[in-house]
């Protein structure tokens, strides 16, 4: 697979994660450049729902390396709760996700106060 | 502040984030908002510094290294073209770029290194919030498309807007991003419709346009022009191989109109129900 987008083409929510996911088991990185806990992504898996914000879906496939790259806005307290929820459904995240030095980091002013 | 910061040893961290939360808590207090805990944060963000410590790094040579070792790599863009911040339906917009070369400006490759540009777009369309929306149905055919599609926020929960495919957007994201294949997904949603409407051009005053105007005051005075077309009335099961004729021909129309490929049509929400078309 040549080095490949997946760009929604309309005003979001177009099933971009089914179609990351089905190409994206060929892939050996998927990487994210945009956007932070705002974009909701979701996979279902036979009975199991995932849905990711931040993670790249492509953490479902063990061979793939995952890259929250430049770009994005991450909320550091929520990127901790989705790798544990991640990890906690027996999917091993070890050494498998890596996140920009560029990316921009939200302070809780931005996500509801921490008062 | 960015993730780099993580990377300053922890005292040095501490008074870069205290003094950024006492910025911001002045900025929140000028503006009548409730500010924020400075311990607390700095107890939280030290405890999220010990975690993801280990997982930031310049991710641009590892990304370099694997495209000139040909891997395969697969960007993955959030929300849709229409809501770029340059690009979109301003000032309705998000705060990133979404489009294609927002790929090589926010994870840092070369715009060269991408071959392959898969446009993701819905049978019908939806939107989330406020912003034009040209092809927004309010009554009947809306409410059956979120029905039928379940249409609401994976985030938020929001019931999402619905209405027809807009060809003129479409193509308008097509050229944007040089997308090079379309993927049609929740063709399903459209098997109870028994006619179907597709937005072929805007009328503007007495104009006809094929592509999104950049003035959100234009987009808010277009009349779609639509193509009626007759619906197939029943399940398109699960084999976009196998679809009847008349959803083959809803297909073709799209390509034509938008002047793209659908190489994968994609049924139904589980992961074995993404098939490629013939």
């Amino acid at each position: 697979m040549p080095v490949s987008l997946v760009i929604g083409g309309q005003w979001g929510d177009e099933g971009k994660a089914k179609i990351v996911d089905t190409i994206g088991r060929r892939a050996d990185y998927v990487v994210r450049f945009q956007g932070g806990a705002n974009a909701g992504h979701t996979v279902i898996v036979g009975t199991e729902k995932f849905k990711f914000h931040l993670v790249p879906s492509g953490i479902l496939y063990p061979h793939i390396t995952c890259i929250l790259g430049g770009g994005m806005v991450i909320d550091p307290l929520s990127l901790i709760g989705e790798i544990d929820e991640i990890a906690a459904r027996g999917i091993d995240v070890d050494g498998r996700i890596f996140v920009s030095g560029q990316a921009h980091v939200v302070l809780p002013h931005r996500s509801g106060g921490t008062e | 502040m960015r993730m780099c910061d993580f990377q300053l040893d922890s005292s040095q961290f501490e008074g870069y984030l205290e003094r950024k939360i006492k910025d911001k808590n002045a900025m929140l207090r000028d503006q009548g908002f409730r500010t924020v805990s400075s311990a607390r944060t700095v107890e939280r963000f030290l405890e999220a510094r010990k975690r993801l410590l280990p997982l930031i790094r310049d991710t641009r040579p590892m990304l370099w290294e694997a495209i000139e070792r040909k891997k395969s790599i697969l960007f993955e863009g959030a929300q849709g073209t229409l809501l770029d911040i340059d690009h979109g339906t301003y000032p309705f917009v998000t705060s990133s770029c979404v489009t294609a070369g927002g790929a090589a400006l926010g994870a840092g490759i070369p715009p060269s290194a991408i071959k392959r540009v898969i446009g993701v777009f819905k049978a019908y369309c939806t939107r989330v919030g406020n912003g034009p929306f040209p092809t927004e149905q309010k009554g009947r055919i809306g409410e059956k498309l979120r029905a039928i599609g379940n249409e609401y926020g994976t985030t938020t929960g929001r019931p999402r807007r619905c209405g027809w495919f807009d060809a003129v957007a479409a193509r308008t994201s097509v050229k944007l991003n040089g997308i090079t294949e379309i993927a049609l997904t929740k063709l399903d949603v459209l098997d109870t419709f028994p006619t179907i409407r597709i937005c072929t051009s805007y009328k503007i005053g007495s104009k006809e346009v094929e592509y999104f105007p950049v003035d959100t005051r234009l987009l808010n005075r277009s009349k779609p022009q639509y193509l009626e077309v007759e619906g197939w009335n029943q399940c398109t099961g699960s084999n976009a191989k196998a679809l009847p004729a008349k959803a083959r021909s809803y297909v073709k129309i799209l390509e034509q109109l938008v002047g793209c490929k659908i190489t994968m049509i994609s049924l139904g929400p589980e992961r074995r129900a993404t098939l490629r078309a013939d």
